[in-house]
């Protein structure tokens, strides 16, 4: 094992942290299940894919209109979320692999199933990103992610999301537009999963449609669900797990979408809470070995 | 200070009110009584956004609210008990208050609307960090109405509060509505099945049944009234 194919494995990893920590904001703050986030990373691939080789911007130049991308097509395609219900955005959000892959894939524009290729890496100050370097750029980024995510964490917003996903009526009546916040979640995340989207352009140099279709959509939450629906840790914690055990099992690599799923129906059954998520088995053990640990140094003191 | 003129409030084809009108007056204690189904949660939903009438006109201030979203309703200074009480079980007792501040969000507002909370019903102060759902029958529906009034409300709507509490703090939890009145000028309007406990605390009702107004009338009046007497009051 090389230290490029490892910094390889981090980038990828960290890329899927982003993407986890953008769903967390829509499925596990707002609780609106999303099966097709993999279509917001798609378009703010392809956005960047694009403004690259057909705009010839440059990374930085192209992130913030990436950003405005997928922002004003999340918060489009968040709209159906007002009017359906819970099991119906479900079933919608689905289509919408289908949907944004079938424009990525019969549009010329989008280079058909050809894809979009010879995406440049980026530059800082006129030297190109290296493998170090874009392990580097990718984790600048999935800090700034958690760093957004703990504070939004501490907004009304996330508040009014807790509510409203427990209770519309009740949230209602507390005087919570909650149309407006089911918006905000989807404008959010879908920003987040733009930057992802971005970043896995110009690592990988090229995208294809299948990239980004439903069996994406469901590791993204997969990851999601096993590591804490509802808590920044866990989005984090399940992203590096899923991601890099199969790296590590090499065998399990070809039933990838196997063991997501078979993750994701245990997790529901099992433990829906997550790993590390709230009231978790793991994660009030990990509390208790924790408090163990600090009375015992302190009954250790002299 | 509300005025409800002809409302109706349908679903689909099943009526639950017609042609309800209905006033409350500032600092005025009001109730309506109905049995299970007379349509109390369709009113009270509908005066606060949260169910379209079918029909009708509601104005609360001076300004026509009908078809005002619920969150300027509650800008506005009305507030809902909901029935059964609709607290947030997994969110902690703190957060569920704070949700009940949404629209004031000015520290003051807060701090201030927390100190009443937890004068009328100290035992949520103890309870701050715990989940709302490990709440007694009791501590939920005085967490019910402490988070109503976290948003310094004007008019305050009340459904069956009676509802599941234990007989002995009913009418406990009922002369808070008094107290309310008396400390903040709040107006309340309160929906009830038990009228007996209802007609106690309250100034004027209505009695509703099959989703229209029956009758009206002062307290004592109702009281007194034969027909209330014997289908409400079980005398
Ligand atoms: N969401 C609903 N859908 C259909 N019918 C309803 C709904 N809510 C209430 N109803 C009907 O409307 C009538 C009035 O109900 P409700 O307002 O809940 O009365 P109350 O609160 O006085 O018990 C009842 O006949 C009830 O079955
Ligand atoms: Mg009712």
């Amino acid at each position: 094992m090389t230290l490029g194919y490892l910094l390889t494995v981090g980038t990828f990893t960290g890329i899927f942290m982003i993407l986890t920590l953008s769903l967390n904001i829509l499925t596990g703050y707002a609780k609106q299940v999303s099966l097709g986030h993999a279509a917001f990373f798609g378009i703010g691939a392809y956005a960047a894919a694009i403004l690259a080789t057909k705009f010839g911007l440059s990374f930085w130049a192209a992130l913030p209109c990436v950003v405005a991308v997928t922002t004003v097509v999340g918060i489009f395609l968040g709209l159906p979320s007002l009017r359906v219900s819970h099991d119906f955005l479900v079933l919608s959000t689905i289509g919408l692999n289908f949907i944004v892959g079938s424009v990525f894939k019969y549009f010329s524009f989008f280079g058909g199933s050809m894809g979009i290729v010879d995406i440049p890496t980026p530059t800082f100050f006129g030297k190109a990103f290296g493998t170090v370097g874009y392990f580097g750029l990718t984790f600048a980024f999935v800090t700034l992610a958690v760093l957004t995510s703990i504070y939004f964490s501490r907004t009304w917003g996330r508040l009014a999301m807790e509510a409203f996903g427990e209770d519309e009526t009740a949230a209602k009546a507390m005087g919570i537009n909650v149309a407006k916040f089911k918006i905000y979640a989807f404008a959010i995340s879908s920003a987040y999963a733009g930057i992802a989207g971005a970043l896995w352009a110009h690592y990988v140099g090229s995208v294809f449609p299948e990239n980004f279709g439903f069996d994406r959509s469901i590791d993204i939450l997969a990851m999601l669900v096993l590591g804490g629906l509802g808590t920044i840790r866990g989005a984090v914690f399940g992203a590096l797990l899923l991601q890099v055990l199969p790296e590590a099992l090499r065998f399990i690599q070809d039933y990838r979408m196997l063991v997501s799923g078979a993750v994701l129906a245990l997790m529901m059954v099992f433990q829906p809470m997550g790993l590390l998520g709230k009231g978790s088995f793991l994660y009030l053990r990990s509390l208790g070995i924790l408090r163990h640990f600090r009375r015992g140094v302190a009954s250790g003191a002299p | 200070m509300l005025l409800v003129d002809d409302l109706r409030v349908a679903y689909g084809k099943i009526l639950a009110v017609e042609e309800v009108s209905l006033e409350v007056d500032e600092r005025e204690l009001v109730a309506v009584i109905g049995a299970n189904g007379a349509g109390k949660t369709s009113l009270l939903s509908a005066l606060m956004g949260l169910v379209e009438p079918r029909g009708g006109t509601i104005s609360f201030r001076e300004r026509d609210i009908t078809r005002f979203p619920s969150w300027w309703r509650v800008r506005l200074g009305l507030a809902l008990v909901p029935e059964g009480g609709r607290i947030f079980p997994d969110l902690s007792v703190e957060k569920n208050l704070l949700l009940g501040a949404f629209v004031v969000r000015s520290r003051r507002g807060l701090v201030e609307n927390l100190e009443l909370v937890f004068s009328l019903f100290p035992v949520l102060k103890e309870r701050l960090n715990q989940r709302a759902g490990t709440l007694s029958g009791g501590e939920r529906q005085m967490l019910a109405i402490g988070r109503s009034l976290m948003a310094s409300p004007k008019l305050l709507l009340v459904d069956e509060v009676s509802m599941g509490l234990m007989p002995k703090l009913i009418p406990e939890i009922l002369g808070t509505f008094r107290k309310l009145r008396g400390e903040r000028g709040m107006s309340v309007l309160l929906a009830e099945q038990n009228a007996r406990e209802a007609l106690q605390v309250v100034d004027r009702g209505y009695v509703l049944k099959n989703g229209r107004v029956v009758l009206a009338g002062t307290a004592v009046e109702l009281r007194e009234n034969d027909e209330v007497k014997t289908a409400y009051l079980g005398l």
